[in-house]
């Protein structure tokens, strides 16, 4: 698994529209409205940063192969470990 | 038919090979079929009379067993690391795997906590050896069933947030043709009609938990069954309404 936060609502919408848009969603065929959560529905930690998971194979389906390694030396993006990720969702909200 | 024959009747329980083409049955409730390595479990046995055996060696990422864990039932408990392999390939549970691809497999199951990073269910031990991939959360909360590793051999769901997925429920995936499917309770979840592409390798095994490329967190399996055949609607019903009534679940 690898897991990802980022502080930046609309960075994360345009990130999940751009993947959107290559993988062809949303597809009424499939019945896949979106590549994942949108932010209004995401998991976020205490900060208010969004999180999200993904199964390793999702990062190496292109164009997210490409765009995470320019997102994530951006520093726009942080790339945490899924005992992180775990931690932050079980946190009570504030 | 007396009262009595229509409650034995009622209470007798689904037995899956009467519908045609059974080629996998794995029962947690059936403990004589399964070898128990204290309260892990290191084999299940195939109780379809084909010998395809569900076996994990390390004893690590062997499942554990839970007489009521699933609705008050046995269940066998998968965590991150756990899998049983059955000798059973691509070629054995699949009709026409590389011209037409057909199998229908129907699990009772469960996940204790919805943790969306990719909760794998079941799968091929070996990829490059042919591709069955199931994973309940692969992106976020989106789905994804992929028989043949190709595009138009997959269906995805996205928003997979709600809680039938934490609650013991009957899965069904299959593909028939160009026809695929992913149903809880009865219900798609996805589906599409026009499905292409034909297995090239057909021997990877069946694998249920941690499987190859797919990352997996925790999942309660009480009953695997798969059908190498293309049953009808009616069939595919029959064997999610008699699983349904073992398990407890309500369709």
């Amino acid at each position: 698994v690898r897991c990802f936060r980022t502080a930046s609502e609309s960075l994360y919408e345009s990130i999940r529209l751009q993947l959107d848009a290559a993988w062809g969603h949303p597809n009424p065929q499939t019945k896949t409205i979106t590549c994942f959560d949108p932010a209004d529905v995401a998991p976020r930690d205490n900060a208010g940063r969004l999180l999200l998971a993904v199964n390793d194979e999702f990062a190496t389906w292109e164009p997210a192969s490409t765009l995470l390694p320019q997102l994530i030396a951006s520093g726009a993006v942080e790339e945490i470990t899924a005992a992180e990720y775990q931690a932050a969702i079980e946190q009570p909200t504030q | 038919v007396s009262r009595w024959q229509r409650l034995a009747f009622r209470s007798r329980q689904f037995d899956p090979r009467t519908i045609p083409g059974l080629k996998l049955w794995l029962n947690a409730a059936n403990t004589s079929s399964m070898t128990f390595n204290g309260s892990t479990v290191s084999q299940v046995n195939d109780l379809s009379g084909n010998g395809f055996h569900a076996t994990q060696a390390t004893a690590n990422n062997q499942p554990t067993y839970q007489a009521t864990g699933f609705n008050g039932r046995p269940t066998l408990l998968f965590d991150a690391t756990d899998s049983i392999t059955s000798s059973a390939t691509i070629a054995d549970y699949f009709l026409t795997p590389t011209t037409s691809p057909t199998s229908v497999i129907v699990m009772a199951c469960y996940m204790p906590s919805l943790i969306q990073s990719g909760t794998f269910i079941f799968g091929s031990d070996a990829q490059a050896n042919g591709r069955v991939f199931f994973s309940s959360h692969f992106g976020g909360s989106s789905l994804i069933f992929d028989i043949a590793n190709v595009t138009n051999g997959r269906v995805l769901a996205g928003s997979q947030t709600n809680t039938g997925w934490t609650t013991p429920h009957i899965l069904t995936a299959y593909r028939i043709g160009a026809i695929m499917s992913v149903r809880r309770n009865g219900v798609e979840i996805t589906g599409k009609t026009n499905a292409s592409g034909n297995y090239s390798a057909t021997t990877a095994k069946l694998q249920i938990g941690k499987c190859d490329g797919g990352n997996f967190n925790q999942q309660y399996v009480s009953e695997f069954v798969a059908y190498g055949a293309a049953l009808t609607a009616t069939q595919i019903s029959a064997v999610e309404r008699g699983l349904a009534r073992k398990w407890g679940v309500t369709l």
